[in-house]
């Protein structure tokens, strides 16, 4: 039964599980589950949207062991690059250069992000955790105030609005009344970027990043360069980023400064460690949840960095692979009352 | 030409001279053991030649080519593979994914071929998973392929090391106290080991507090005193060396 393989397994439910998330919008749209409510496809895309910046997060925190509390800039950098790049009376347009289409300009933004994350790797190449954090807070602010003090070109604080749709070979990916069709433009960004990563973490190159993560001194005794590695990771991160953060410009249609705070990078962290990092699902799961409770609680709005607070530190201190976790550990519990032998778990 | 050359090796640390002038060398194929009480400069002289310190003065030469101030990375792409008298292990993956990750300098994957993998990747990955299987019998943890380091016993976990090491086929081999913490059937294997390990036509330095093991299957000596090399020679030589009876004997070792 080679078919069956626990490879192929886990492509097909993969697919299977794809398949079935592209079905809820078209449920939907066919008034089957939640009735065509608009706002509710706002929340999917938000949940696809913030799911691609974590997976990217976790390029660097989970497989390379590097903290940023800064991902909120790169977040910014592909907002308002694309939104730079392919709006009509803002950015290029300004200097009399015609506005990109915006499927062009979201991924020029993508390698925008990852070019400045290069540059950012490499004073940060050098850098451990609590230094590290300080200098991606510093990489957030410095990108905050880059936006908001050239307002000849991005509108300052006010912000920019009227940022256009989307549209490929003249299909409308997204129009002022729905976001019903973006769901999927977001969702084939989701699954390429997935993909992606999984093939970078099963090479080389992922091993090069992981061995950073597990024991410096041992990566680069193994001949593995450690700026180098490190460059790349946070140049693959930053596009990720950098691609979500155009995503969410072209759906909401404005973008001011106030978006790219620190607490965005708060957020993004407390979802990678809230799903779980190191892995595959961890950060859609976490995405998944702290949406909605970001969403379902906006009551709570005041208190919500307390909350998160609470919930990360408790995490690290109690479930550090997340929620993720919570399932590979159920499941290796059930393989082990059900006498699978399971190599030798001797720890 | 001489396998490693070390030429008036020295390294101040702020005051203390760890290593202070050492100069010794190796031939092609040898066995090579370092000794000397705690805190003599053994590891000191391992971190300088490998890499992870650069010398105050002096000058280290691999066959000929002059490799003091290198990064260790890049002494393992010209060829050195050391293992750390305090384990460092990549704990929480395993056992084949460290050996896959000792191969690093050996692999030629890049960036596109990670992200894409085109047929050459699953060619390459192939053949290094086969080749870190075969490393992994070559020390005697083939069955262990799929667990997770930290899960090892000590003795293994040093074995481990020395299978991450084999994996960037290296010309010089730095052991740097492979027998502590062995039982003396673990140590007899090891030994074992190390004497494989040269038919393989790899050059041993190797740094050893049990003066037994090191006896056993080293070809020559060096001794190191607080950070000086007080004697060199045979096995036999340096056992009648009454300087290095003393620095034994002395420091109640
Ligand atoms: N990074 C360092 N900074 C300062 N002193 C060091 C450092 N590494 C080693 N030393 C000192 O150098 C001396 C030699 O240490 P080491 O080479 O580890 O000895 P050995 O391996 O022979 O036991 C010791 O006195 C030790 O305290
Ligand atoms: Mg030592």
């Amino acid at each position: 039964m080679k078919f069956i393989s626990q490879k192929n397994i886990k492509k097909l439910s993969a697919a299977v599980i794809l398949g079935l998330v592209a079905l809820v919008p078209f449920m939907m749209e066919k008034n089957i589950i939640f009735r065509q409510n608009k706002y509710f496809y706002v929340l999917i895309c938000l949940i696809g949207i913030y799911s691609i910046a974590t997976s990217g997060l976790d390029i660097l925190f989970g497989y390379t062991g590097q903290i940023s509390f800064g991902h909120a800039g790169f977040f910014c950098i592909g907002a308002y690059g694309s939104v730079l790049l392919s709006h009509k009376s803002w950015g290029i347009a300004l200097l009399g250069v015609s506005p990109l289409p915006p499927i062009v300009s979201i991924l020029i933004a993508g390698l925008i992000a990852a070019v400045i994350g290069a540059l950012l790797a490499v004073p940060a190449s050098k850098l451990v955790f609590h230094f590290l954090s300080l200098l991606t807070i510093a990489f957030n602010q410095i990108m905050l105030l880059f936006v908001a003090n050239f307002p000849q070109l991005t509108n300052g604080y006010v912000g920019i609005t009227g940022i256009p749709m989307i549209q490929i070979f003249g299909i409308d990916f997204s129009t002022r009344k729905s976001k019903f069709m973006y769901f999927y433009l977001v969702l084939f960004f989701l699954a390429v970027l997935l993909i992606l990563k999984q093939n970078l973490v099963h090479s080389r190159v992922g091993r090069g990043l992981i061995a950073i993560r597990e024991n410096t001194m041992a990566a680069n005794g193994c001949g593995v360069n450690l700026k180098k590695y490190k460059i790349i990771s946070f140049a693959i991160s930053a596009f990720y980023v950098g691609i979500a953060g155009a995503l969410y410009a072209h759906m909401i249609g404005f973008i001011s400064p106030d978006t790219f705070v620190q607490n965005t990078s708060v957020i993004f962290i407390t979802m990678l460690l809230f799903g779980g990092s190191g892995n595959l699902v961890g950060p859609v799961l976490g995405a998944m949840v702290i949406t909605f409770i970001q969403e379902g609680f906006q009551a709570l709005a005041n208190y919500r960095m307390l909350i998160y607070g609470t919930v990360l530190l408790l995490l690290i201190l109690y479930q550090p692979t997340g929620i993720a976790g919570f399932g590979k550990n159920i499941s290796s519990r059930l393989r082990k009352l059900g006498g699978a032998h399971n190599g030798d778990a001797r720890s | 030409m001489a396998m490693l050359e070390v030429e008036n090796l020295t390294i101040d640390f702020s005051g203390l001279k760890a290593v202070d002038d050492l100069s010794f060398s190796i031939e092609k194929g040898e066995i090579f053991g370092l000794i000397g009480p705690n805190g003599a400069g053994k590891t000191t002289t391992f971190n300088m030649i490998s890499g992870t310190f650069k010398p105050t003065s002096g000058k280290v030469f691999l066959e000929g080519r002059r490799i003091d101030g290198n990064y260790m990375y890049q002494n393992n792409q010209l060829g050195i593979a050391r293992t750390y008298q305090n384990i460092n292990l990549f704990k929480n993956i395993t056992i084949l994914e460290n050996i896959l990750i000792g191969q690093h300098s050996r692999l030629s994957c890049g960036l596109f071929s990670a992200l894409f993998h085109p047929p050459k990747y699953y060619k390459e990955e192939k053949k290094a998973v086969e080749k870190a299987r075969n490393i992994l019998e070559f020390v005697g943890l083939k069955q262990k392929e799929d667990s997770i380091a930290s899960a090892l016993s000590y003795g293994e976990q040093r074995l481990l090391e020395i299978a991450r090491a084999l994996a960037s086929d290296p010309t010089l081999l730095l052991l740097d106290e492979p027998a502590a913490g062995m039982n003396p059937t673990e140590k007899e294997s090891l030994a074992n080991l190390v004497t494989r390990i040269r038919e393989r036509g790899i050059t041993v330095l190797l740094v050893e507090h049990d003066m037994k093991f090191v006896m056993g299957i080293t070809e020559r000596i060096c001794v190191l005193n607080y950070g000086k090399r007080i004697a060199l020679g045979t096995p036999a030589e340096v056992q009648a060396n009454p300087e290095v009876i003393e620095a034994y004997l002395g420091r109640g070792d």
